[in-house]
């Protein structure tokens, strides 16, 4: 496991503790039912305590193994991890998210517009793909417009 | 409608256009490293919302099937394993293409996959019937103690630490909760959200974790190409004396898969790498696996596909899914407004019959198709991943906001890609959190009905039969890592 892997474990112990801290301060607020004798929040709340455990073992674990797994030769990345692209796509689909919710652009406009620049963004030779990335973004946006609104009849943007 | 019906109607221009639609799509998403059936699937749920159930099921079995049996290619041209149940494939797949006979390791592949389904479909036919009229006697406890043995069972045996697939599972158990509790008719964990008020939808919650989750971690690490090996289509045809030095390895591997199919939540990569351990075990000849073996081509596929008929077995009897995917078939069939459980065969026989027909047809139709689209798969294997990663995001947010027209389950959906890329970051096992995520509604209700018909009293979890044996099992099943681990220390004390 590399550095980044383990930050993700201890990332997700944490975000389960969390999560869990709120189930049971939510499952603590319900009161039981009237004809059954546990209610609504007892299992919620043995499942977020059982969660809670298991993330402190996950986090013993790391805290143990820690200095051998995350150390500094294995903080170096992969060559092949390109955490950039990543967020640079994840932050283009946010955008783009956001463009459809707002409602203000059809969506097949959007989608092309999406699909050509996370092509590009991915692309090592952008001149040469980009009439591929044009004509794939195009096909591609207009037809699922044309598939989902018009055959699948849904409400799109 | 009964299984020859089943078969007719399968056979019909539009389901019979579905059903090899279906099959030749896995196929070709499981050849590409990286891409999985659960995702194809996942995307393609929101189209069969327009279908009948019927079709929707015999498209579903088609993708499974062919996905599980697509990831051959790239294990035996490439080294990569198109899905995770082709792993042990590269062992010997990969060694005999470097001999030069890639067309007879893939033909193997092939030959041994459509015995292990058909074996697996005879199971299918003889066994789901029984059991759900045994499973139709089920007390609410019993079935609370059977998905407890399931979820545990899945977090035991997917991913390298079973805590890690413990805690996968009970995310999924925790994030089921949110909504309306049936039992009171009260909203529940949805901290003032309206959206929330029916909980989180099943599709987004798929299509985010297999979908999103998958594209994110491709893009991070992207799966290398391989080093690609010439393909000829000399030995492609098994031969008879194959077939027939083969057999036992095959019915061997086959029983196993179909067992371990069974099992629920374990799924094809256990089947396949138990057949192949097996396989090694009992051979004249065992320093030949790893170096081109054909019989250890041959267990590791005839398991992997005989998974798919055995994993159908708990989910048509008593609603239990017997693999990830199953979740999907379960899933698609919730959206249909059908309950998956012991009454399907009851309530809807006519679903069962055609899951069971499509699952041999897809057989079929998978040997058939294999052998006609090995030399393009190989073309598909170098299609640019720039291409396809953004186009699969599309199709997750047009499909999410399709399926329900509001744009709060596309957030919902990026919001579980997010927790599935961290969740295969961190190596949390996917599996039990979406089994966990689907179970849990029935594991509660259950528990909470039992407990209404004994005023309270949990003492049927130790008195009756079933319930004792399945605790029994989870318990064990649970503590069985920490008994070896000691044993394993007292041996090497002494």
């Amino acid at each position: 496991m590399d550095a980044g892997e383990s930050r993700a474990e201890t990332a997700l112990a944490l975000l389960a503790i969390a999560l869990s801290s709120l189930f049971l301060f939510e499952g603590a607020k319900l009161k039981p039912g009237v004809f059954e004798p546990i209610g609504p929040g007892a299992v919620p709340m043995g499942v977020a305590v059982l969660t809670i455990v298991l993330s402190l073992l996950v986090l013993h674990a790391r805290w143990r193994a820690g200095p051998e797994l995350a150390g500094p030769d294995n903080a170096q990345a992969a060559p092949s991890e390109r955490w950039l692209l990543m967020l640079g796509m994840a932050a283009l689909t946010l955008v783009y998210a956001a463009m459809l919710h707002a409602g203000l652009v059809r969506y097949g406009y959007v989608t092309v517009a999406y699909l050509l620049a996370t092509f590009l963004l991915m692309s090592d030779r952008v001149r040469q793909d980009l009439p591929w990335a044009f004509a794939l973004a195009l096909t591609f946006g207009m037809g699922l417009d044309y598939v989902f609104r018009y055959l699948l009849v849904a409400d799109l943007p | 409608m009964g299984l020859l019906d089943s078969f007719l109607y399968l056979m019909g221009p539009w389901p019979l256009f579905l059903c090899v639609l279906g099959t030749a799509l896995g196929i070709i998403v499981g050849a590409i490293p990286g891409l999985s059936g659960a995702m194809l699937i996942a995307l393609t749920l929101p189209l069969t919302f327009k279908m009948v159930p019927e079709q929707a099921m015999a498209l579903i079995v088609c993708m499974y099937t062919g996905s599980i049996t697509g990831g051959l290619v790239s294990a035996v041209l490439l080294r990569i394993p198109g899905t995770p149940s082709n792993v042990v494939t590269v062992f010997d797949g990969y060694a005999m293409a470097q001999q030069g006979q890639a067309g007879r390791a893939l033909g193997l592949g092939v030959a041994a996959s459509f015995f292990g389904a058909v074996f697996a479909w005879g199971a299918l036919v003889l066994l789901t019937k029984p059991l759900a009229d045994i499973a139709v006697r089920f007390t609410p406890f019993d079935y609370f103690a059977l998905v407890l043995t399931a979820l545990v069972l899945i977090s035991s045996v997917s991913g390298k630490s079973m805590v890690k697939g413990l805690l996968a599972g009970m995310i999924g158990v925790l994030l089921a909760f949110p909504g309306m509790d049936d039992n009171t008719g009260r909203t529940r964990f949805t901290m003032g959200v309206w959206q929330l008020t029916s909980g989180f939808d099943i599709l987004p919650v798929l299509v985010g974790v297999f979908g999103v989750g998958t594209v994110m971690a491709e893009l991070v690490k992207p799966i290398g190409k391989g080093q690609a090996l010439v393909y000829s289509s000399d030995g492609l045809w098994m031969k008879l004396s194959e077939w027939k030095s083969q057999f036992w390895n095959l019915v061997r591997s086959s029983a196993i898969g179909t067992w371990i199919g069974i099992l629920p939540g374990v799924g094809a990569s256990v089947g396949s790498l138990v057949a192949y351990t097996v396989a090694k075990n009992v051979s004249r000849t065992p320093e030949e696996f790893g170096n081109g073996s054909a019989s250890g081509i041959v267990a590791s596929e005839a398991a992997n596909n005989a998974t798919v008929g055995g994993a159908l077995i708990p989910l048509l009897a008593m609603g239990i899914p017997g693999s990830v995917i199953d979740v999907f078939l379960m899933s698609a069939m919730m959206i249909h407004g059908i309950q998956p459980g012991p009454l399907l065969f009851e309530q809807h026989a006519s679903i069962v019959y055609v899951v069971i027909a499509a699952c041999l047809l897809s057989s079929v139709l998978m040997f058939g198709q294999m052998y006609l689209m090995i030399p393009f798969l190989r073309r598909v294997l170098d299609v640019p991943r720039q291409f396809v990663l953004p186009l699969i995001m599309v199709f997750c947010v047009v499909g999410v906001f399709a399926s329900s027209n509001r744009m709060f389950d596309v957030w919902i959906m990026l919001g579980f890609g997010v927790l599935g890329f961290l969740m295969e970051r961190g190596g949390l096992p996917l599996g039990p959190f979406v089994i966990g995520f689907i179970l849990a509604p029935i594991a509660e209700s259950r528990l909470r009905q039992g407990l209404m018909m004994t005023d309270g009293s949990y003492l049927p979890l130790v008195t009756q039969p079933l319930t004792l044996t399945l605790m029994l099992l989870a318990v064990l099943l649970l503590f069985w890592p920490l008994l070896r681990t000691l044993r394993r220390n007292r041996r090497s004390r002494h």
